[in-house]
């Protein structure tokens, strides 16, 4: 546990340190969001639309963040010194500890903006918060591995989405489909089975990741 | 060889029989006769993706090249017959709901395993390393499976579907004799190809092995 | 103990080590030697369980006990010119860090500091030299009290205060377990070439 919160207090440290870092990730979402409230003007938006929008911004604010944590350490070839440090279990759960925060300080941020700037009718905001939030934990879960492997190859740009979309589609048809019932108001009840197939899918992304790790760990 | 050609004979019978012998469905009529095409090639779709993963498996506990080779192969062959299965069913659609697409998850998912075969692809591409590359796309091939089952089984019982189910499967296969008859043959007769293909890429490593060897 | 049996390392298909066979006692000092590019750095790589061979036998024992891949990490410090630092954190970080996942007491960090001359600098090791970078790598490499010490080219960017301190390192290592070097330097290769691995040769030979 100690060694946990010891790597992700690095990455943190780390990351926050280099301000550069983290003002381009913000200022990606940000460019993101102001281009889609450009371009649908004043133009009313329907429910269906918001949440296909929300999550196409989440999505491209999370594929250029999640790759960040790896391929620093890839970079700046600081990967032998941890690998003999800890085991891979432990350095996968410090990445993805790290890689949630990170995604969930974005999601606030994008959700917090997406309402100011394109202004839509939320029916039901609890479960809004409720979906984004659960929905960064599953990005971030689907993502980490996938961004250990990308740092280890070039284009690195490009391969995280391409990697990450079929493995994410599944979860985003669902919580596509729960945020735009969200918006129009639907009850905790109603996306009980939303919530629940998001909860798994989180479970069994993590669960498999960790399996897989030591084998992408490794020189 | 007599195989092959028993095989190839088999075909032309299965294939002519989808289009004589078996009847046109309720309400579909002769649209209907896809079926003996689309459903075997997205099953040999699916099938060598796991024959593919299985190899991945198989390389992570002991790296050796033959693995990696099959996992690749099978991932070439599956691509093909994906990519035909998402025409002939973009070919149903269009004929039966005006639309070449609209995103069902049936056709959803055959299109994620398509994602998934380019993914793998543009990944191997990516690495130059002969290692790397064959572990960590193993790694991927694995990882990407979990796809296909959330897909195929989880989210249509979420959604309702426009994907014919209800014509074949609400209590069993609602298809008369002739049509299963055909139905089934066409499935073994494409998974005769796909063992055939298999085959064939086999001997060919062999002899670019030997090759290499000298 | 370290005994290597026939260690062979390819990269696609070309061989940068064939047959390397070696084996080195507690208590002795082993350079690898060799010209640029013979593979002394793939070797202490190997050796160390960061890259997995084409073929061979790598063994450690440890009191009579053989070491499980998964264990050999715990008991060996690594230090390399290609090994990164975190560019963002002082030098205390760094160590804490790695105290902290040895589960080890804030003490040992100051302990170490002192010993390789960096409690006075407060500043990100990006700004460092690059000796006091080596310094770094030295210190992190020895936090958790390894038996086994790596070094690769360990010299390389330090003063002559610095080669005093790798030496007392080294001595003091021996001590405790054994110590690998490779180096190009005809110095190093001279003081601590008890057993001498000359890799364009490919055969172990001790002195």
């Amino acid at each position: 546990m100690r060694r946990l919160l010891a790597l992700i207090k690095k990455d943190l440290t780390d990351e926050f340190r280099t301000r550069y870092a983290i003002n381009s990730l913000l200022l990606f979402a940000v460019i993101a969001l102001v281009m889609v409230s450009f371009a649908t003007g004043m133009a009313g938006l329907s429910a269906s639309l918001h949440a296909a929008l929300l999550w196409i911004i989440l999505f491209f604010s999370a594929m250029s963040g999640m790759g960040r944590s790896f391929a620093k350490e890839q970079e700046k070839n600081t990967a032998p010194a941890l690998r003999l440090a800890a085991p891979p279990e432990i350095i996968f759960w410090g990445k993805l500890c790290f890689n949630t925060i990170l995604m969930l300080a974005l999601a606030v941020l994008v959700l917090l903006m997406y309402i100011f700037l394109l202004n839509p009718s939320i029916g039901n905001l609890p479960l809004l918060v409720l979906l984004v939030l659960l929905g960064s934990v599953c990005l971030a879960g689907a993502s980490t591995i996938l961004a250990a492997i990308v740092s280890m190859a070039a284009n690195q740009g490009t391969l995280l989405p391409i990697l990450s979309l079929p493995v994410l589609l599944p979860f985003f048809l669902v919580v596509i489909n729960a945020t735009q019932t969200a918006f129009q108001g639907a009850g905790f009840s109603q996306a009980a089975g939303s919530l629940l197939f998001l909860v798994s899918y989180a479970v069994v992304i993590i669960t498999v990741s960790l399996l897989l790790f030591r084998h992408v760990w490794q020189d | 060889m007599l195989w092959k050609i028993m095989l190839g004979i088999y075909i032309l019978i299965v294939t002519v029989a989808a289009f004589v012998y078996a009847p046109g469905a309720a309400g579909l009529g002769d649209l209907s006769r896809i079926i003996y095409f689309h459903v075997p090639l997205a099953w040999v779709g699916v099938l060598a993706y796991l024959v593919s993963m299985l190899n991945s498996i198989r390389y992570l506990k002991k790296p050796d090249r033959d693995f990696d080779f099959r996992a690749v192969f099978n991932a070439e062959v599956g691509l093909v017959f994906t990519i035909l299965a998402t025409v002939t069913g973009a070919i149903f659609a269009r004929h039966t709901w005006g639309v070449y697409w609209n995103w069902d998850p049936r056709q959803t998912s055959i299109f994620i395993l398509m994602l998934i075969y380019a993914a793998y692809f543009v990944l191997r591409s990516s690495i130059s390393e002969e290692e790397n590359r064959a572990r960590l796309s193993a790694v991927y091939c694995i990882f990407a499976f979990i796809s296909v089952p959330l897909l195929v089984f989880i989210i249509p019982r979420l959604y309702t579907t426009l994907h014919p189910d209800p014509i074949i499967s609400s209590s069993g296969l609602e298809m008369n004799g002739q049509m299963l008859q055909v139905f089934f043959a066409a499935l073994l007769g494409f998974t005769g190809i796909y063992a055939w293909i298999y085959s064939l890429q086999i001997r060919l490593y062999k002899i670019s092995q030997r090759w290499e060897g000298q | 103990m370290l005994e290597v049996s026939n260690l062979t390392k390819c990269y696609n298909g070309r061989p940068v080590l064939e047959d390397v066979c070696c084996c080195v006692s507690p208590g002795q000092s082993m350079v690898v030697a060799g010209p640029n590019g013979c593979g002394k750095s793939t070797f202490l790589r190997l050796v160390a369980g960061l890259a997995r061979p084409t073929a061979g036998e790598i063994r450690w024992e440890l009191d009579g006990q053989v070491l499980a891949k998964g264990e050999v990490a715990d008991h060996l410090g690594f230090v390399s010119p290609e090994l990164g630092l975190y560019d963002h954190l002082t030098a205390r970080e760094h160590l804490s860090f790695f105290a902290d996942l040895w589960g080890l007491e804030q003490s040992r960090v100051d302990e170490l500091l002192n010993f390789v001359q960096l409690a006075q600098y407060e500043t990100l090791v990006g700004q460092y030299s690059s000796g006091m970078r080596q310094r770094v790598k030295l210190a992190c490499a020895l936090v958790h009290n390894p038996e086994i010490l790596i070094l690769d080219e360990p010299c390389s960017n330090l003063d002559q205060e610095g080669i005093v301190l790798v030496d007392r390192i080294i001595q003091q290592q021996l001590a405790r377990g054994l110590v690998l070097l490779a180096t190009n330097d005809a110095g190093e290769v001279a003081r601590y070439k008890e057993v001498l691995l000359s890799l364009d040769e490919k055969a172990a030979g001790t002195d």
